[in-house]
């Protein structure tokens, strides 16, 4: 289906190329999952096939790619349009139509099609991804992976036979991520061919006949999972996430690696087993325990919140004390009121009734610009933080805001830059870094500031496992010399290790709030909040043991032969 | 804090304001706005803004738009009757406040006398009057049409699909914009800047907030336009549309009347200028100079 011969790629105004002597070919109705580091070159291969490459993008494109026998240099990007359908990360930035069915519509009606057929078409597309009862709706009120399905809906209504994501799943909640993983499987079953960019290569694995690994522009590694993963070194070594039950069976020396429990427990019965029975297992790496701190950082009284009278409350009756030094993690689908809970301890949201309180100040007394110092925030999207020329001038903004001696704020800057490790980058303009260098700055500039308390929405959203664990580990070192965290994360594992407190949320209300490894064990809790425990708690149930992540396990593994 | 959306979207009621056919609000704000340039007495723009309230009264919005409305047009008025009126620079002028002296020690001297004259305040209150009645007409339309109504309606009045497809998609994205603008000030403030403070650093603030919107706005732009072209977009190929508008009899004489009207006007001022360039004269139109004068 495709074929890429020789492919080399350079950017407009770059010397070197981002893809080099790249070949490669996919069969019709296959699976292919294609990841690596953040700029390996992934996106420029799919706007390679795409025809994107060279057609509007411009730049030195030498080699053949062919799209069931179409030379995409050849062929105009209308034509293309019907072989390959593209989908990219963030679905905000791709859906630009108010109402669902002017969005499927879209491809059908530049293609000049009777309106008839677009109507059929459009019908066909929004019933495979499951949204043909939102015609009418408005893209605004989509979920996340709602919008993301309409994306997908808004190429097939064009037919393509080759379907490719760019990271589809990093904007997305658990749900949401479930709820496309699933489309894109369906699409495949029906014979659609897929190529899907990913990061999160352990929630993926299991659906794609074939992974591969790019790492500066080459092909590192191409083999069907099984075998894939016995080159875990090479994931490893690439920051990449690999499936618990193909980590464990590595770990544990199996033969064969596994790829599923069902494997896993036919290796168990060769000679590798779990110690007997329930048991509270020991600690993973970062099991921090409860801290044992008598001040209360942040408070919150009966607090409701909505934006008009006319609308829902987000936040519903919530009740909170949080404790100096304390590292609070907070779960919850899109929506459950996560954000807004933590722009109220940054002041910058008013409780509609209740009381917040701000290391003992009344948030409604309080003005956001007055925290500066002692509150910092870390927002979702870090490029929105980053106005500065350089690293530099970025990290000591607030400082210099908060007229600090030129010393102390010369140690300050230093100090954070290489926390965060990117004091080689200080000259740089933040806005033309990575997305995992852009946080750090953004979070450099925060951590120079040495605020009491640090309010972080979503930091592992969109970045790889060795920038996310890097990150919270610094952010828990932190902690035990006081300071007060508050982070919201999809990632339950992340907040199993690097947090001393979970909340759940849904609906704007606290369903469950204690430690980590309780609440992720509660499945029951969990599934309230359509959260899922971590796999590793699956595996580990099964051998009853209780296992939060895959340190546990291969920690308590044990080789009886 | 960022909640601005319920300003920026189209509501839908039942209501005859959001049935008109989109091309018939588009005639209806073009005629308005020639109207409104046309005229140049007070009493005659501040009619024509009392027309627009029945047609916000129908619309039923909800409060925070009225309050919007309400805020632009005053402050709109205000700054522009006040400004015209101080330093109204044409001749004939009528002092009718005196607000520094001109014999006043220093200042009198620094400024040479600062007065309120009546003519500039008439003028003022011109132009703040067809301000007020272009963006009270143009909000309206803006809230009782939803963009893919609008997107048609310009695009069967003949405007090019590019450009058409262009407005309404930067409209599509206003609320985010404003959204993002607000957390960018968020995040100064919270880093101990007041980036809407100002003062000598305005520029320099200014630049602070504007530079990861326009980022931000840049990146987006990119994948949109990527997400477009993949998606067989070209503004230069005819193209076929799902969805059909219908233009009814009260369309048909709503927008007759408007056009009418504007055009009429428009020809009446025409009329007079060559009269009074004493290019064209006929005495049989005397009443209609004499109209003409008046408006």
């Amino acid at each position: 289906m495709i074929k890429i011969k020789n492919f080399t790629y350079t950017y407009p105004e770059r010397s070197t190329p981002t893809i080099k002597n790249l070949d490669m070919e996919i069969a019709r109705g296959e699976f292919v999952l294609l990841t690596g580091r953040t700029g390996c070159g992934k996106s420029t291969l799919l706007k390679g096939i795409n025809g994107l490459i060279p057609h509007l993008v411009g730049g030195r494109m030498e080699g053949k790619i062919e799209i069931d026998g179409l030379d995409t240099r050849k062929a105009d990007i209308s034509t293309l349009s019907r072989k390959v359908g593209l989908i990219f990360q963030n679905p905000d930035d791709q859906i630009f139509s108010t109402v669902v069915q002017d969005e499927v519509a879209f491809g059908p009606e530049n293609l000049a099609l009777p309106r008839k057929t677009i109507r059929q078409a459009m019908d066909e597309a929004l019933k495979l991804v499951g949204l043909d009862k939102f015609q009418h709706r408005g893209t605004h009120m989509l979920s996340g992976g709602e919008k993301q399905r309409l994306a997908i809906a808004a190429v097939l209504s064009m037919s393509p036979e080759v379907l490719i994501l760019d990271e589809p799943l990093a904007q997305l909640d658990p749900q949401g991520a479930t709820e496309v993983l699933k489309t894109i499987k369906r699409l495949n079953s029906n014979g659609m061919t897929v190529i899907l960019v990913e990061h999160r290569v352990h929630e993926v694995a299991h659906l794609v006949d074939r992974i591969m690994i790019m790492e500066r522009g080459r092909i590192v590694l191409d083999n069907e999972p099984r075998a894939a993963f016995e080159r875990i070194d090479v994931f490893r070594k690439l920051g990449l996430r690999v499936p618990e039950s193909s980590e464990l069976s590595c770990a544990m020396g199996f033969k064969e690696v596994a790829m599923d429990l069902d494997e896993i427990k036919k290796g168990m019965n060769n000679g590798i087993k779990f110690p007997a029975g329930p048991s509270k297992g020991p600690a993973s790496l970062e099991l921090p325990g409860e801290k044992d701190s008598g001040t209360v950082a942040l408070e919150m009284e009966g607090v409701c919140f909505r934006y008009d009278r006319r609308t829902d409350f987000i936040l519903k009756d919530l009740s909170l004390r949080i404790k100096k030094g304390e590292v609070v993690s907070i779960m919850g689908n899109n929506g459950s009121g996560k954000s807004t809970l933590l722009l109220h301890f940054a002041a910058l949201l008013k409780p509609s009734r209740g009381h917040v309180t701000i290391l003992g100040r009344d948030s409604r007394k309080l003005e956001a610009r007055r925290l500066a110092g002692t509150v910092g925030v870390v927002f979702q999207d870090p490029a929105l933080m980053l106005f500065n020329e350089t690293v530099e001038q970025e990290v000591a903004f607030g400082l210099r805001m908060l007229h600090l001696g030129e010393a102390r704020l010369d140690q300050q800057v230093t100090e954070a830059m290489n926390a965060m490790d990117i004091a080689g980058l200080k000259d740089k303009n933040p806005l033309s870094l990575s997305g995992g260098q852009r946080l750090r700055v953004a979070l450099a500039s925060i951590f120079s500031m040495q605020p009491r308390v640090i309010l972080l929405d979503e930091p592992t959203s969109g970045q790889d496992k060795s920038n996310s664990d890097s990150m919270l580990r610094y952010l828990y070192a932190l902690s035990k010399n006081g300071m007060t965290i508050l982070f919201t994360t999809h990632d339950i594992e992340a907040a199993i290790r690097y947090s001393d407190r979970l909340l759940i949320m849904n609906s704007g209300r606290i369903i469950a709030d204690g430690l980590p490894r309780k609440i992720a064990g509660d499945t029951e809790t969990l599934k309230r909040a359509n959260l899922r425990p971590p796999v590793s708690f699956e595996i580990g149930r099964v051998f009853g043991i209780e296992a939060f992540c895959i340190e546990d396990l291969v920690r308590m593994a044990t080789c009886s032969g | 804090m960022f909640r601005i959306r319920p300003l920026t979207v189209a509501e839908k009621k039942d209501s005859l304001v959001y049935h008109l056919d989109p091309r018939t609000k588009l005639l209806l704000l073009s005629s308005i706005g020639i109207i409104a340039v046309s005229l140049d007495e007070p009493r005659h723009l501040l009619f024509l803004s009392i027309f627009l309230i029945p047609a916000y009264l129908l619309a039923r919005f909800e409060l925070s738009k009225y309050k919007l409305i309400m805020l632009v047009i005053l402050v709109g008025l205000w700054g522009m009757v006040l400004s015209q009126a101080m330093f109204y620079r044409q001749w004939p002028r009528t002092v009718i406040l005196t607000i520094i002296p001109q014999d006043l020690p220093l200042l009198g001297r620094l400024t040479g006398g600062l007065y309120l004259y009546k003519e500039g305040l008439l003028y003022g209150l011109t132009q703040g009057l067809r301000f007020s009645v272009m963006i009270a007409s143009g909000l309206l339309v803006a809230w009782t049409t939803e963009p893919r109504d609008l997107l048609l309606g310009l695009i069967r009045l003949r405007v090019p699909y590019g450009l058409a497809f262009m407005f309404i998609t930067s409209v599509r994205f206003l609320p985010g914009l404003v959204s993002e603008l607000f957390t960018v000030i968020a995040v100064q403030r919270l880093r101990g800047a007041d980036p809407v403070k100002l003062g000598r650093h305005t520029l320099r603030s200014a630049m602070n907030i504007l530079t990861p919107v326009l980022a931000r706005s840049v990146k987006r732009a990119a994948t949109l336009g990527a997400s477009c072209e993949s998606r067989a977009f070209n503004p230069n190929l005819p193209r076929t549309y799902l969805r059909e508008l219908h233009y009814n009899r009260v369309d048909i004489m709503l927008s007759g009347a408007a056009v009418m009207v504007a055009t009429a006007l428009v020809m009446a001022k025409m009329i007079f200028w060559l009269y009074c360039k004493d290019i064209l004269y006929f005495p049989g139109l005397r009443w209609l100079y004499a109209m003409a004068r008046e408006l």
